[in-house]
């Protein structure tokens, strides 16, 4: 089974030796991501993240558990693993200053066994993928953040990798920049529907728009696994949609609505700003068993004389799962720990 | 993907070919390119230099200008501890550099290629400089300091390459080890190096040393590869002490050849295999792309 899957990982835990007393930084880890998906673990500094991708990527070992990336072991395999995979980090500054961008990429060409003229030519290649053809012959030390990190994503393509880590990648980038890599890494993914994507992130936009699917982790355990979309009806299985009137409906007011059947609530929306003394315009948070009770409640609005000015569906964010799943926010806690 | 799978080959003898050769390129980037090339030539030459002069000038003074014989013994000492101090402190200096300074080490140990060539490679430059400053060192003391060059190339070539090959394998323990340790390591191996460049008869005849050193002066590469050098240069060996004959008069230049190829054949195994290990203990430990800038 295993061998059918991009990364296989069962109870992988990983604990730092420190003081005063040892550092679980991965408490039992199980994950499968399948051929082709872009995956991402999205938690806040110290979830666990990193120390994940290091062991996936053969630079760290585990201190328990399994892992197997194509079929083969992180812990013996390495040689093979190395052939297959590619990894990009975020939030620093690597690179050999003294070479030029297109030499330090065509030494990585040349690390992973391409023959000369073909590296040179993958080098052009990506070289004009990732926008830096004006830069191709500066030195690296001279990059910019944003054009080092583009560098950096080149060289991570360069073997055409079968599983590619993407640790924080847009980490200390502007806005331009985070939204070009984005766009690349999302362009790499088009190009061959095979390619596997390992994400981690603590931008919520990010990881919604590369991952499928995504992994909730903090303290060294994912908490909670699945679509963008299923992560949401975790925490929130009705409908809710907000509903804008040009004022209450004459017949039984906000109870006119909530008595429906199918409408579990009805209720003056929090970001009503409606000025009650200028107009009778009224916001509405309606909480519904399931979208289909929403034809009953515009026909119920309009036939006790209201008219409907907006509709808008209520959708939670990732940020609120996280915040259901964890009991706090992701800036509640922005320690460094040992990942 | 699972088809693939089963042909994806491990490290081959040309994954590692292809990257010590590229891997000298960047030693090269590395050693060369900090400053103009003529900065770098005079850097290049005055370093040797001024140690050897250093040596010679003392020695000049406590001796009144006698001993030639101990004077070329100090020369042609002098001169190949150049390779000692420049490979091993290369080879520590381009694992702390990689790890800490580039932060490139983690991307070339997740390539398929292993890091032991890769830093090989880095490690060539830095055996060229040292040669180029060998040859300087004895051409000075050729021409200005009376040292009587009685070449042996038949001894020289293959002492050279061995102890060189020696000096690596020493070299590549350093920096397994100094993986092992925070940014301000890159001092260790100039210490070991210190080390041996007393018990080795770099400076002074291994016989001065207390009888209990003998064994480790012995034990070492470096002790024969400066006994064989030193005849396949200057003709003779380490010169005795008070009238005595030296320790290594005994043996024939077949002999010291010999203990340097069986010396460099133990350490080499030797250096390979702790350095494997040191590579895993950086896995278990996560010292791969630590960072300890102070």
């Amino acid at each position: 089974m295993s061998d059918e899957l991009a990364i296989h990982a069962r109870g992988v835990t990983r604990i730092y030796k420190a003081k005063p007393s040892p550092v679980t930084a991965l408490g039992g880890v199980d994950l499968d991501v399948q051929p082709g998906e872009y995956f991402g673990l999205l938690g806040p500094n110290g979830a666990g993240k990193t120390t994940l991708i290091k062991i996936l990527t053969t630079l760290l070992l585990p201190t328990s558990g399994t892992a197997k990336i194509a079929g083969f072991d992180v812990v013996n395999e390495t040689a093979k693993i190395r052939r297959v995979i590619n990894m990009v980090a975020g939030g620093e500054q690597s690179g050999y200053g003294l070479l030029t961008l297109r030499e330090q990429l065509w030494m990585f060409s040349q690390f992973y066994g391409l023959p000369n003229r073909d590296g040179w030519r993958r080098v052009d290649e990506l070289i004009e993928i990732t926008g830096l053809t004006e830069q191709r012959d500066q030195k690296v030390r001279t990059l910019s953040t944003g054009q080092r990190q583009k560098l950096n994503f080149a060289r991570g393509l360069l073997n055409d990798p079968w599983v590619l880590f993407l640790d924080e990648p847009t980490l200390g980038l502007d806005v331009a920049a985070a939204r070009d890599l984005r766009e690349h890494t999302l362009a790499w993914k088009a190009a061959a529907p095979g390619r596997t994507l390992l994400l981690t992130t603590h931008y919520m936009v990010e990881a919604e728009q590369l991952c499928d699917r995504i992994a909730i982790v903090d303290r060294g355990k994912i908490l909670a696994l699945g679509t963008p979309e299923e992560l949401r009806r975790r925490v929130q299985a009705e409908s809710i949609f907000r509903l804008e009137l040009d004022h209450l409906p004459h017949d039984g007011g906000i109870a006119a609505i909530s008595d429906l059947p199918g409408v579990l609530s009805a209720v003056p929306a929090d970001d009503d700003t409606s000025d009650g003394a200028a107009s009778d315009r009224v916001a509405l948070k309606v909480a519904l068993a399931d979208d289909s009770a929403l034809t009953s409640v515009v026909t119920a609005v309009a036939e006790r004389g209201s008219q409907l000015i907006g509709l808008a569906k209520s959708e939670p964010s990732l940020e609120d799962v996280f915040v259901e799943l964890v009991g706090r926010g992701f800036g509640d806690e922005e320690e460094e720990a040992v990942s | 993907m699972t088809e693939g799978a089963a042909q994806v080959p491990g490290i081959t003898l040309a994954d590692s070919w292809r990257s010590f050769r590229t891997a000298i390129g960047l030693g090269w980037a590395i050693e060369a390119n900090w400053s103009d090339p003529f900065l770098f030539a005079i850097y290049t030459m005055a370093k040797p230099l001024a140690a050897a002069m250093i040596l010679v000038v003392m020695f000049q003074v406590i001796t009144g200008g006698q001993g030639t014989e101990f004077l070329q013994f100090l020369i042609v000492g002098s001169a190949l501890w150049n390779v000692v101090f420049g490979v091993m402190g290369g080879l520590v200096q381009s694992i702390l550099e990689d790890r800490e300074r580039y932060k490139m080490m983690k991307y070339v140990v997740v390539t398929p290629s292993s890091l032991f060539p890769f830093l090989l490679g880095r490690s060539v430059a830095r055996v060229l400089t040292s040669l180029v400053a060998v040859v300087l060192t004895l051409a000075v003391g050729v021409v200005f300091l009376g040292v009587d060059l009685q070449l042996n190339l038949l001894l020289l070539v293959p002492a050279t390459l061995i102890g060189v090959t020696a000096v690596v394998a020493l070299g590549v323990f350093m920096a397994g080890w100094c993986l092992q340790l925070r940014q301000e390591a890159w001092s260790y191996p100039e210490a070991i190096a210190g080390a041996l460049y007393l018990i080795s008869g770099a400076i002074f005849p291994v016989d001065i040393l207390p009888a209990f050193l003998h064994p480790v002066a012995l034990a070492s590469p470096t002790t024969w590869w400066l006994e064989a050098s030193r005849r396949a240069l200057v003709g003779h060996g380490a010169p005795g002490i008070d009238g005595q004959p030296g320790l290594f008069e005994v043996f024939s230049d077949g002999q010291i050849m010999l203990f340097l190829v069986i010396s460099t054949a133990i350490a080499i195994p030797l250096a390979l295999a702790a350095f494997r290990w040191f590579m895993r203990r950086a896995r278990e430990a996560g010292l791969l792309d630590m960072t300890t800038g102070s």
